[in-house]
Formats: structure tokens, sequence, C-alpha cells
């Protein structure tokens, strides 16, 4: 299989999708969506977003954005302690739960939203590795 | 022209709708959706930001259907705001920002096909889509004749009571630019 860095435009046309977490540094988030397909953004605050399909019933990812803060504060002691390759989200994601704290027990419809997206982290097993995680932990 | 190298793309000036700039398709946004594989957004950045529908094998097909994708530019944005009221690289509101709103009917994705692997979309009810910017002041960009770098694409739900703008933007952004009637 040709690497996906090698591909030109014909090739990406006929290739698989790649479902896996991508951080984009300009836009300073983390992306998970499950199939290249129609979705819609639901932010649920200023941390958090959905990823719906086009009937609005299947959650296909989430967004988690402000990464680098959340990396920043939240998460590099982590990665540095155990020297990891990759970053789970449902780590990610558990550590913006800890820093918007109690005004989550006190929304119940924020509080649902976190537990989806961790739900599909952590049943879809999404992880984040590449450029970000070197630059970051360097 | 290459379906994934999109050209630069007109828009009315933030703070002057009358006026036209041009901004560039953020690099990253195209080469991370590259890296996954991900071909709707770049689709929908043709279809909706430069008004053409993407160059790829076969879309004369999908262009001779009864239902195509609305071709649009920033011109035909409603309404532009700044600041996304969360933390972005070194803002703690994303206060330099700037999201256009647009109101296609139909859009583009991707899907697996022998004639075609784009297939039009019919915008569900309450949705817009919004179209994030990096003004120059903020992002290195390679023309000076490029007044910001288009970082996102995200068609979200509708304000309940203004269906043509973003739920809840009096709140999810900073400040109002513009508002077309």
């Amino acid at each position: 299989m040709t690497p996906l860095a090698q591909m030109d435009a014909g090739q990406l046309l006929a290739a698989r999708y790649n479902s896996t977490a991508v951080y984009f540094s300009d836009s300073d988030c983390v992306e998970y969506v499950k199939e290249d397909t129609f979705t819609i953004y639901e932010r649920v605050d200023e941390f958090l977003t959905l990823v719906w399909d086009d009937t609005k019933l299947t959650l296909m990812g989430f967004k988690l954005k402000g990464f680098r803060y959340i990396f920043e504060t939240q998460l590099k002691p982590i990665f540095e302690l155990h020297d990891e390759q990759f970053l789970d989200l449902v780590t990610a994601l558990e550590a913006v739960c800890k820093d918007v704290g109690a005004t989550l027990t006190a929304d119940h419809k924020r509080a649902r939203a976190y537990k989806a997206a961790m739900k599909l982290a952590a049943n879809d097993n999404v992880k984040l590795s590449g450029d970000f995680l070197m630059n970051a932990a360097a | 022209m290459s379906w994934f190298d999109p050209p630069h793309v007109p828009a009315p000036a933030h703070d002057d709708p009358d006026r036209s700039v041009t901004y560039a398709i953020s690099p990253v946004y195209i080469e991370r959706n590259a890296a996954v594989v991900r071909r709707t957004p770049v689709f929908q950045v043709w279809t909706h930001l430069v008004g053409a529908l993407p160059p790829i094998p076969g879309i004369q097909t999908l262009a001779r259907r009864r239902v195509t994708p609305t071709l649009t530019t920033l011109h035909d944005a409603v309404a532009c705001f700044r600041g996304l009221a969360r933390p972005l690289n070194g803002e703690r509101r994303g206060e330099s920002t700037l999201i256009y709103v647009l109101n296609p009917a139909v859009s583009i994705a991707y899907e697996p096909a022998m004639t075609c692997v784009a297939r039009a979309v019919t915008v569900p009810p309450n949705t817009v889509l919004t179209v994030q910017v990096q003004p120059i002041e903020t992002l290195p960009v390679d023309s000076h004749m490029v007044s910001g770098t288009v970082t996102r694409l995200e068609y979200v739900f509708s304000d309940s009571a203004e269906s043509a703008l973003p739920d809840s933007y009096q709140t999810r952004y900073l400040e109002k630019m513009w508002q077309r009637p």
C-alpha cells in the first residue's frame, strides 16, 4: 500500500478513510469523525463540540477545542510521565471534565454530552499521535 | 488544478461587506484531512467557497442530476462574526477569528461509487454553514494579496429564533460584524 504522504490526488480519491483523531494547528482543535461523510457540529461549550450525521441522530465524532491549552495545563505531565507515543482521548476528555469541574454536575445536558463523547472515544479506542505530540512534548 | 489544491477564494471584508478581499485555504486543513483521507470537507471548500464543483473524475455526472450542490462563495454569506469565545492557540477567547455564515440548500459529500465519488446532500432543516477565517494579522500567509486563511468549514445547528444564523450566536461569538437582511 502506498503511504498516505506519497499519494497523489487520484489515489486519495480511491483510498480508504482512516478514522483516527487529527490535530488542526491553526484552529487549535483535535477532531475525531467516524466516517468521511456529511456532518453537523453541535457546540456543547468552549471545549467540546459533538459531531452528528445528517439525520442528527447518530453521533459521528467530537471535537476538542483549545487543545494546546488543555495539553499544556492538564496532559503534558501525564504524557511525559508515561513516555507515550499516543494520547488516549478518553484521558483528554477526563482532563477537560476536571478543568470545567463543578459546572458539569449542575448542567445535565453538558454532562450527557461529555459522557457521549467519552463513550465514543472508549468504544472506538480513539488516540492522537503524530506531529502534535512530538512537538508539544519537546 | 488538483482537487486537493483549492485556489484562493473571494470574500466580503469583515469590516465592510461591500469591499472584497481574498482568503487562502489553510494548507493545514487540507493536509490534515488528506492525512486521514477525509475528502468531504475539501469537496465542500470547492462547492461553497470556490463556487465550483471539485475537479474530480465524473463530476459532470453529479452536475447533470436533478438535485445538485448549491454553488456559493463567501460573497453569499448572510452574516459575519468575530471571536470564537474559546481558547485558540495564544488567544484565551479566540478573539481574532472571523466566522462567516452561509445558507446553502444542497451540499456535497464523499460517497464511494464507480462514476463519481461525490454526492449531493440536501442540507437538513435548521442547519447553516460556518466558515472560520484567521485574518492576516495572526497567521503567516504566502501572499501579500491575501487577507487571511480559511481554517475550517462546519455545518452547525441554526438558532431557534433566527434560522439563518448559528444556534446561540449571541453567546458563541464575541461580536457581530455585519448581517445582511
